[in-house]
C-alpha cells in the first residue's frame, strides 16, 4: 500500500450498501467494500480495533471490493461473496479474484458453529482455506476457536501446506464496559510452527470512547527467529 | 471506467458514513424477523431516532432507581409492520443490563403501546427456558406500561410477587425482562410518539 516512507494514501475501509428487501427467502445483496467472510471475524467485527483475528494475514487481506449475497435464516445464516481482490482499490490485478464464503449457526446463540472456505488469487498467489469456528458462551465466559487448512501455490505452482489455530478465552464485564481475553495462535507455513501468546483488555467508556491494552509475545519461531514482544495501545474515538 | 469506479467509492463514502453513525438495538435481519411477527405484513418502515440525557432523565423520573445503559442512548431503530397503507404494529429491540451481561429482546407493540409478543434476540442467563413458559408471556402480553409498572416492586427495579409466581425458578431474569418492558414502551412512546401519530 505505501511504497515510501512519505506516503498518503487516503483508503476506504468498511463501506457498503446491503439490499433487504428480498423477501423471506431470497438473499440480500451486497456491494462495496467489506470484510471477507471467513472465520471468527464474520460474526465479530474487530475493524479499527487491537483485538484481531488476523485476517489480513491468513487471506491476504481483511476487506476487498466486490458483491456477496447474504441471509439470516430461523436456525442458521450464510454469507458468500465474489470480489476483486484489489484490496483498497475496487480493481483487479493481475488476474486476481476471491470467493469466500462461511455459513453458521445463529450469533445470539450460546454455542454458534462455522465453517467457512476462501479460493482465489491475490498478489499473484493461488490460495484456498477451509475453516471451522466455534463460539461458546458461559455467562459473561466467553471460549473461542478457528481452525482452518489450505495450500498456497508459489509462482512455479509449487504447494505449501499452511494452517492456522486461534483459541480464545474471554470474560466481559456484566455491563460490558470491560473485556479481557487471552489468544493463543499456532500458525504452520510448509512444516515449520509458529506460536504466538497475547493478552487484552478493553475498556468502553461510553459510545463514543474505547481504551485498549494488548501484550503480544511469540513464543515459538521456527529456526532461531526473534521472540518478538509488541506492546500496544490505543485509544478509539467514535463518532 | 475509472470515472465509474470514482463515482461508486464517492457513493459508498456518503452511504458509510450514515452507516458509521449506525442505529444500536437493530434486528438482525429486518425483513424475515418482522414477516416473523407479523405473518400479513406487506412492507415496513423503520424510524430511527435519537435518545439523549433529556429521554436518560426522564426514564429515572417516570421509573425511579432505573437508568440507561450507554448502549441504550444514541440511535435507536423503531420497526413498523406495515399492511400496504395501514400500520399493523411497532417491532422495537432493547438491550437491558443482567448479571449475564446485556439481555436483548425483540419487543412487539401493538398501535396502543400494548405488549403483543416478544422474543430474546441475545440472552446468556442460563434460565432463559422461561420464555417458554406461556403462563409467564401472558403476563405481559396485553399489557401497557401503566398496566406492567404494577407489577414493579416498592425498590423499583424488581419484579413483586404476582409477576414472581409465574417464573419462580427465574426471578432475576423476569426483572429484567419487566424493566426492559418498562423502558421499551416508555421510550416507544416518548420518543416515536410524533412520527407514529402521522402514520
Amino acid at each position: 500500500m505505501f511504497n515510501s516512507p512519505n506516503d498518503q494514501k487516503f483508503i476506504i475501509r468498511e463501506a457498503h450498501i446491503n439490499y433487504t428487501a428480498t423477501g423471506n427467502t431470497l438473499p440480500n445483496i451486497r456491494l462495496g467494500h467489506f470484510t471477507l467472510p471467513f472465520g471468527l471475524e464474520n460474526s465479530l467485527d474487530t475493524n479499527g480495533r487491537l483485538l484481531d483475528y488476523n485476517h489480513g494475514a491468513n487471506l491476504g487481506t481483511k476487506l476487498d471490493w466486490g458483491i456477496g449475497l447474504n441471509k439470516v435464516h430461523n436456525r442458521f445464516k450464510y454469507t458468500v461473496s465474489y470480489t476483486l481482490g484489489g484490496k483498497d482499490d475496487p480493481k483487479q490485478v493481475a488476474g486476481s479474484h476471491l470467493i469466500t464464503g462461511r455459513v453458521s449457526t445463529l450469533e445470539h446463540n450460546d454455542f454458534i458453529i462455522g465453517a467457512s472456505f476462501y479460493h482465489g488469487k491475490l498478489d499473484n498467489i493461488n490460495r484456498e482455506r477451509y475453516g471451522i469456528d466455534l463460539q461458546y458462551y458461559l455467562a459473561n465466559w466467553g471460549v473461542l476457536a478457528e481452525l482452518s487448512k489450505g495450500n498456497k501455490y508459489s509462482e512455479n505452482n509449487l504447494k505449501i501446506n499452511q494452517s492456522y489455530t486461534l483459541i480464545e478465552l474471554n470474560r466481559e464485564s456484566f455491563n460490558t464496559q470491560w473485556k479481557l481475553y487471552s489468544q493463543l495462535i499456532v500458525n504452520k507455513d510448509k512444516g515449520l510452527t509458529s506460536k504466538t501468546a497475547l493478552f487484552g483488555i478493553r475498556y468502553q467508556a461510553n459510545n463514543n470512547f474505547e481504551a485498549s491494552l494488548q501484550f503480544k509475545k511469540k513464543i515459538t519461531v521456527p529456526f532461531e527467529g526473534n521472540k518478538t514482544s509488541l506492546f500496544r495501545v490505543q485509544i478509539r474515538y467514535r463518532y | 471506467m475509472k470515472l465509474f469506479q470514482r463515482f461508486l467509492m464517492f457513493c459508498l463514502c456518503i452511504v458509510s458514513s450514515c452507516v458509521f453513525a449506525d442505529a444500536y438495538c437493530s434486528l438482525r435481519d429486518p425483513v424475515a424477523q418482522i414477516k416473523q411477527l407479523y405473518p400479513n405484513k406487506t412492507n415496513q418502515l423503520s424510524i430511527v431516532k435519537e435518545i439523549d440525557n433529556r429521554a436518560r432523565i426522564q426514564v429515572q423520573a417516570e421509573l425511579p432507581n432505573n437508568d440507561l445503559h450507554f448502549g441504550e442512548l444514541g440511535r435507536h431503530t423503531l420497526y413498523v409492520a406495515m399492511n400496504n397503507d395501514e400500520a399493523l404494529g411497532y417491532i422495537h429491540v432493547r438491550s437491558e443490563q443482567s448479571q449475564w451481561g446485556l439481555v436483548e429482546i425483540i419487543w412487539a407493540i401493538d398501535k396502543n403501546y400494548r405488549i403483543t409478543n416478544f422474543a430474546f434476540q441475545r440472552c446468556r442467563s442460563p434460565k432463559k427456558k422461561l420464555l417458554n413458559n406461556q403462563a409467564f408471556k401472558n403476563m405481559f402480553i396485553g399489557k401497557d406500561f401503566t398496566q406492567l409498572k404494577q407489577y414493579l416492586s416498592e425498590d423499583g427495579v424488581t419484579a413483586n410477587k404476582v409477576l414472581i409466581a409465574k417464573a419462580v425458578s427465574a426471578p432475576e431474569l423476569a426483572n429484567v425482562i419487566l424493566r426492559c418492558a418498562l423502558k421499551t414502551l416508555l421510550l416507544t412512546k416518548l420518543i416515536w410518539h410524533n412520527d407514529l401519530h402521522s402514520l
